[in-house]
């Protein structure tokens, strides 16, 4: 599973839960997002190492880390914290008046996976994360 | 999928990711996105606003027309009247209905629940039935404002989004097809020829800047090939003729020689005989004989040697080399020349090296030609011999100097002091002897032991000609470093 299939599927059920209003849906993302965030155990990074281990090649998904980062800490795994205090922030401060910034994270993320270009993860790295 | 599969497949997602095309999409879809957001957030304002509007128009409706139906004039029953309230509701969205008035109560008999009551109090004016003062009190059971307006900003922002990555996915692949495909064809064909790969075949049918471009891409390719096909048979012609002259001259200088150490070998017994029978006018003869012939002799040697180079065919000898040895021997060979133009010749040497490993003739043979043209263009002078050592560990050269005080060279003639038969000018050719092969002759030396030479000089105020070797140009012992002084040469003459 490429970066860019994880930020499809998830923008995907994002923006399921947020039209259909099922927001347990919601909150196992922000708590996978969490997790991801804080112990760098990516879902993305889980499920090729599963795939490499059943024997399916998919040696074309890895991600080779950049040498010259100032910050030792990989974008993505800043994105997935950003991630999970931005959607949990607007859901338990202000729902009703910032409920667009959650539809904007959730469709931000599928689009990303559709042009493969995330702009958060290209802030990070020009911020110097890894 | 075998590992060349996985190899395309792999640099085929990484140029994707990594293309221009890529950054063109992203540029274009992340500036239409936030824009499509903040149009909106006025949009939904403005649906909220209206929404607000109809749900009080709404309610205002059904008060109005229920009111009317209640106090209506005309005989109707309550059933009737429970039938026509009933439909209204339904009409205008409300789930129930409850009417509270003197001497009246109607309840429709549908469910509230989920539902918020509206509740509408009118005072009952112009009736005969003496209810002036009193008040009708109506409550409607309609679904929450909020909910309607969330859905209705639920369905359109869905609609809106839908539209968006319909037009993000049609851009991604249009820009695929029209852009990145095309610029891919021609970077691959770019590597092909720059891999040695000239067969490359682009799409030339396009009518548009690909199509073009893959057109005088062809074009180039084409005349590339020609003229690398006219060099190569250009070179070829070049070096066979090369070869031809090498060889011609190779033969041509060992003919001549054969003889020509006959004519000297025989002069000098001649000349011994001479010597002997004390006939001074054949003396003069005889010597002047052997020295032109010895002069002859020298300049078909270096022709010799100069063609034994360009044919590749000169080897290299290496040995351990005496640095006394070779000095003492060099001084004493030039001894009768440096005195021929009233010079003194001064060797410096560094008393820490003895010996180094190198091909023995060459080194003597370069370093005999360079103190040899200094003698040649220095009256009066100095000729100074320098020997130094320059580098650490492997990389430790050993350097010649050798510095004169003679006419110089200018700057203008340095670049071709080493190309073969060249001598500064046509004049020094005439003034000063030599076939003007001494310099490029030692150049192909220095470099066929490893080293190089490089030179210094400016007109009038001499040269400084410097000869930079390897220490161990057969890498196969290290010189021993002498730890005793050894002194200096000085050759006054």
């Amino acid at each position: 599973m490429s970066e860019h299939t994880y930020r499809l599927v998830i923008g995907s059920l994002m923006l399921l839960m947020l039209y259909t209003g099922y927001h347990f849906v919601a909150y196992l993302i922000i708590a996978m997002t969490l997790v991801e965030g804080l112990t760098n155990q990516r879902l993305n990074l889980v499920v090729t190492s599963i795939r490499r281990k059943l024997g399916a090649n998919v040696s074309g998904f890895d991600q080779t880390p950049r040498e010259d980062s100032r910050i030792s800490f990989d974008a993505e795994r800043a994105q997935r914290l950003f991630i999970a205090i931005a959607f949990t922030a607007i859901f338990f401060a202000a729902p009703k008046e910032l409920w667009i910034l959650n539809w904007f994270f959730a469709f931000g993320m599928l689009i990303s996976g559709i042009v493969m270009f995330c702009p958060v993860i290209a802030l990070f790295r020009a911020i110097g994360f890894r | 999928m075998n590992n060349s599969d996985q190899s395309k497949f792999e640099f085929a997602q990484t140029s994707w990711r990594q293309s221009i095309a890529v950054k063109i999409t992203a540029q274009i879809i992340w500036v239409i996105v936030p824009i499509v957001f903040i149009s909106s957030i006025f949009l939904f304002n403005a649906i909220e606003k209206d929404q607000s509007q109809i749900f009080s128009y709404k309610i205002d409706a059904l008060t109005h027309r229920v009111t009317s139906i209640i106090f209506n004039k005309v005989n109707i029953t309550d059933e009737e009247k429970y039938t026509i309230i009933n439909k209204i509701a339904t009409e205008l969205g409300f789930s129930a209905i409850e009417v509270v008035a003197p001497n009246y109560h109607l309840t429709t008999n549908i469910s509230t629940e989920g539902y918020v009551p509206i509740t509408r109090t009118l005072p009952i004016t112009g009736t005969d039935d003496g209810f002036d003062n009193a008040f009708i009190v109506i409550t409607s059971y309609h679904t929450p404002l909020y909910q309607i307006i969330d859905q209705k900003r639920k369905n359109l922002l869905a609609v809106i989004l839908l539209c968006l990555v319909i037009f993000a996915v049609f851009l991604v692949v249009s820009i695929r097809k029209w852009l990145y495909r095309p610029l891919k064809s021609l970077v691959d064909a770019t590597e092909a020829v720059a891999n040695g790969n000239a067969n490359v075949i682009l799409d030339t049918d396009r009518k548009d800047e690909f199509g073009h471009l893959s057109t005088f891409f062809h074009h180039m390719i084409a005349n590339l090939t020609e003229q690398h096909n006219k060099l190569r048979d250009t070179a070829k012609v070049a070096s066979d003729a090369n070869s031809a002259k090498s060889a011609f001259l190779a033969n041509m200088s060992h003919e001549l020689r054969t003889p020509l150490n006959a004519i000297i070998g025989y002069s000098e017994m001649m000349l011994d005989e001479a010597e002997e029978k004390n006939d001074k006018a054949y003396i003069e003869d005889l010597t002047k004989t052997i020295v032109a012939g010895k002069h002859l002799l020298h300049l078909i040697n270096e022709v010799l040697d100069l063609s034994k180079i360009e044919a590749g065919k000169m080897e290299t000898h290496a040995s351990m080399i005496d640095i006394r040895d070779l000095l003492k021997e060099i001084t004493s060979t030039l001894e009768p020349l440096v005195k021929q133009g009233d010079n003194t010749l001064k060797v410096e040497h560094d008393s820490s090296i003895i010996s180094f490993r190198s091909d023995m003739t060459k080194v003597r043979q370069i370093l005999l030609n360079l103190l040899g043209n200094a003698c040649k263009f220095t009256e009066n002078g100095v000729i100074t011999l320098k020997v130094e050592q320059q580098g650490v560990e492997k990389n430790r050269n050993i350097v010649f100097t050798v510095m004169d005080t003679g006419i110089g060279i200018g700057q203008e003639n340095l670049d071709l002091l080493f190309n073969p038969f060249t001598q500064e000018d046509n004049s020094s050719t005439r003034t000063y002897s030599g076939t003007g092969l001494g310099l490029s002759i030692s150049q192909r030396l220095c470099n066929l032991l490893g080293g190089n030479i490089t030179v210094r000089s400016a007109k009038g105020e001499g040269s400084c000609f410097t000869v930079t070797l390897p220490v161990d140009a057969g890498n196969s012992s290290t010189p021993a470093l002498l730890d005793g002084s050894l002194p200096k040469i000085s050759v006054a003459s």
